[in-house]
């Protein structure tokens, strides 16, 4: 198990260079001088050039790169441009609301749609099922995006029963926290669970026709525990892995939500970040989040192994 | 035609059960809701109603009414005109990005995976590194490079995909590649690309035709998220994406703004969804799983 573990955590670092490495490129490809990006335009030839020397922007480009890396492997991002506030900081304060509302919408969608796979699965072909497929694909087909200004059309403006837009963080006023996280997390939480239900439909069906399935009905046992602890736990295993994909989801569209209800969390700071030409603070963002979609993948592959055994081999 | 009911993969899941309505559904529907916006984008390439992008300062914020199906914008452009002119650009966008996509990821999928060595193990770490930008974010990121254009918006979203692409098809190529049809080919003395061509990446063709509807559902997706965080394409030019962007301003007076566009993503999304389950359920059982996503 061990010796799983350290192969695929190796497996992660030749990856995670390249990632580094296409970050570095890109930030480089954007047009403009950051040199002059940083400065005024009134300033001279002279300072602009000083700052050249001073960001290191006339050494080759591999060295360049080298002395980014292992600023960057210090935890040195740099500084944001717009606000002078250290990227590393800007990070960290941002990440902790982004973090909060993925993991809510993933657990909200996981409690909901399991259930709701099972039973689908195991009434396969009737009104049942029927109703939970088709809800599904529908969720699936609304963008969050438009979703989320319907849900503030509806909750906040017409009803107004919650806040419109904005973020409260629920250490300080947990109450009035949860009023701003309700709408937010039920639009993540209702697209992803249509994912989670659909695998969790298909990875049933695949376990109700095992033979052990037969076996456990013919002894005899209540189908609640056939479902349960025959099927339910053989379906897991897969159905946790579109976790990792689910997170992506999360992670790679929270620029979206976090825009349409206002949030100040990563996605925003990075949105910002493009418009603002705020090339320290975008790296920032594209790094950490592909770092954590990567160890979160890592961590799906290692519970599954857990999971079920068989894939160590 | 009439081999059809041979090579059909024998179905276990007993569809015959299935309620009338379910069965009828499926493709129909899919296929009637895809041919509503194919027709829309064809449309607003030959003709609308009013003109999409010139402003009338006369007509802003009119309710839907008979002239105008779907009401005004704040600059009094028909909001209907813009939804078929939109479709225009969102269905451009997406066939030319799976377009990309499909043909650069199969290519060099489809070398790397023959020909194998170090090109191959570099072209996957390539590969792993890219798909560790999940969803939108490397799209974001080239965005943030090119500035919004359509072009850019292809290019991005093509280069976002083409790793997904690329994958299966390598993964299809390693397997088929020592069968022995390949093998032929071959001891024959076949140039090798003529076999890759002809005898190997014609196998790829039903898991990429199931990719592409998913991939062209989250192309359309992602160019409306694109353009909804303006680095899409810009306005004037209407793009559902946009447009939703534009009514966040006034859709508590004027709510039509933002339903429409809205409707319009949702049933192209509902089509592609409803039809690539079916096409996957016909041509590719093994393929579940791979859900149109932003």
């Amino acid at each position: 198990m061990w010796a799983h573990v350290a192969r695929r955590t190796a497996m992660m670092v030749p990856t995670l260079l390249v990632v580094s490495i296409i970050v570095f490129a890109l930030i480089r490809a954007i047009p403009g001088d950051p040199a002059e990006i940083m400065l005024n335009d009134l300033d001279s030839d002279a300072a602009i050039t000083a700052m050249r020397t001073e960001l290191g922007l006339d050494r080759p480009l591999p060295v360049q790169y080298a002395i980014w890396l292992g600023n960057v492997l210090t935890g040195d991002l740099g500084t944001s441009i717009r606000t002078g506030q250290p990227v590393a900081e800007a990070l960290f304060d941002r990440l902790g609301v982004t973090a909060t509302i993925t993991a809510l919408a993933i657990g909200v969608a996981v409690l909901l749609a399991i259930p709701a796979g099972l039973i689908a699965a195991w009434k396969q072909d009737t009104l049942t099922d029927a109703a939970i497929i088709g809800v599904s694909i529908l969720f699936l087909s609304l963008p969050s995006f438009w979703l989320g200004l319907m849900m503030i059309w509806l909750f906040a403006i017409t009803l107004g029963w919650l806040p419109a837009i904005g973020f409260v963080s629920i250490s300080e006023d947990f109450v009035g926290g949860l009023r701003y996280l309700i709408m937010p997390v039920a639009t993540l939480a209702l697209v992803e669970m249509a994912v989670v239900a659909r695998m969790m439909r298909a990875q049933t069906l695949e376990v109700l026709r095992l033979d052990y399935v037969t076996h456990a009905r013919a002894k005899g046992l209540p189908e609640t525990i056939v479902l349960t602890r025959h099927v339910a736990r053989n379906a897991l295993g897969p159905a946790v892995t579109v976790i990792g994909l689910i997170l992506g989801g999360l992670l790679g569209g929270a620029s979206v939500t976090e825009t349409v209800f206002s949030i100040p969390g990563i996605g925003r700071l990075l949105v910002d970040a493009i418009y603002a030409r705020d090339y320290p603070v975008l790296q920032g963002c594209l790094l950490l989040i592909a770092f954590i979609y990567v160890c979160v993948n890592l961590l799906v592959d290692l519970a599954y192994a857990v999971l079920d055994p068989r894939v160590r081999l | 035609m009439t081999l059809e009911a041979e090579t059909r993969i024998p179905d276990r899941r007993g569809r015959q059960r299935r309620p009338w309505f379910l069965r009828q559904i499926n493709g129909t529907v899919g296929a009637a809701l895809l041919a509503i916006v194919l027709i829309g984008a064809l449309m607003g390439y030959i003709w609308v109603p009013y003109d999409p992008v010139e402003p009338n300062f006369l007509k802003r914020f009119e309710a839907p009414s008979l002239a105008h199906l779907m009401g005004t914008d704040q600059w009094g452009r028909d909001v209907f005109s813009r939804i078929v002119a939109g479709a225009r650009a969102s269905v451009t966008v997406a066939l030319a990005t799976v377009a990309l996509a499909v043909s650069v990821g199969t290519i060099v999928g489809g070398l790397s995976g023959y020909f194998g060595g170090w090109a191959d193990r570099l072209v996957m770490l390539l590969t792993d590194a890219l798909l560790a930008f999940p969803g939108l974010l490397l799209a974001l990121a080239v965005m943030a490079v090119a500035g919004p254009s359509q072009l850019g918006v292809i290019v991005a979203l093509g280069l976002s995909y083409a790793p997904s692409v690329l994958r299966l098809v390598r993964g299809t190529v390693l397997s088929v590649r020592e069968r022995e049809f390949v093998e032929a080919s071959r001891a024959v003395g076949d140039p090798a690309l003529y076999t890759l061509f002809r005898h190997v990446l014609p196998n790829c063709t039903a898991p990429l035709i199931v990719m592409g509807t998913a991939l062209f559902g989250s192309a359309l997706l992602a160019e409306s998220a694109l353009s909804f965080l303006g680095l899409g394409i810009p306005p004037p030019a209407p793009t559902w994406g946009n447009m939703l962007a534009e009514s966040r301003g006034d859709f508590v007076t004027a709510p039509w703004l933002a339903i429409f566009p809205g409707l319009a993503i949702s049933i192209a999304l509902l089509g592609i969804n409803i039809f690539g389950d079916a096409l996957r359920d016909r041509l590719d059982p093994r393929m579940r799983g791979l859900d149109v996503r932003p």
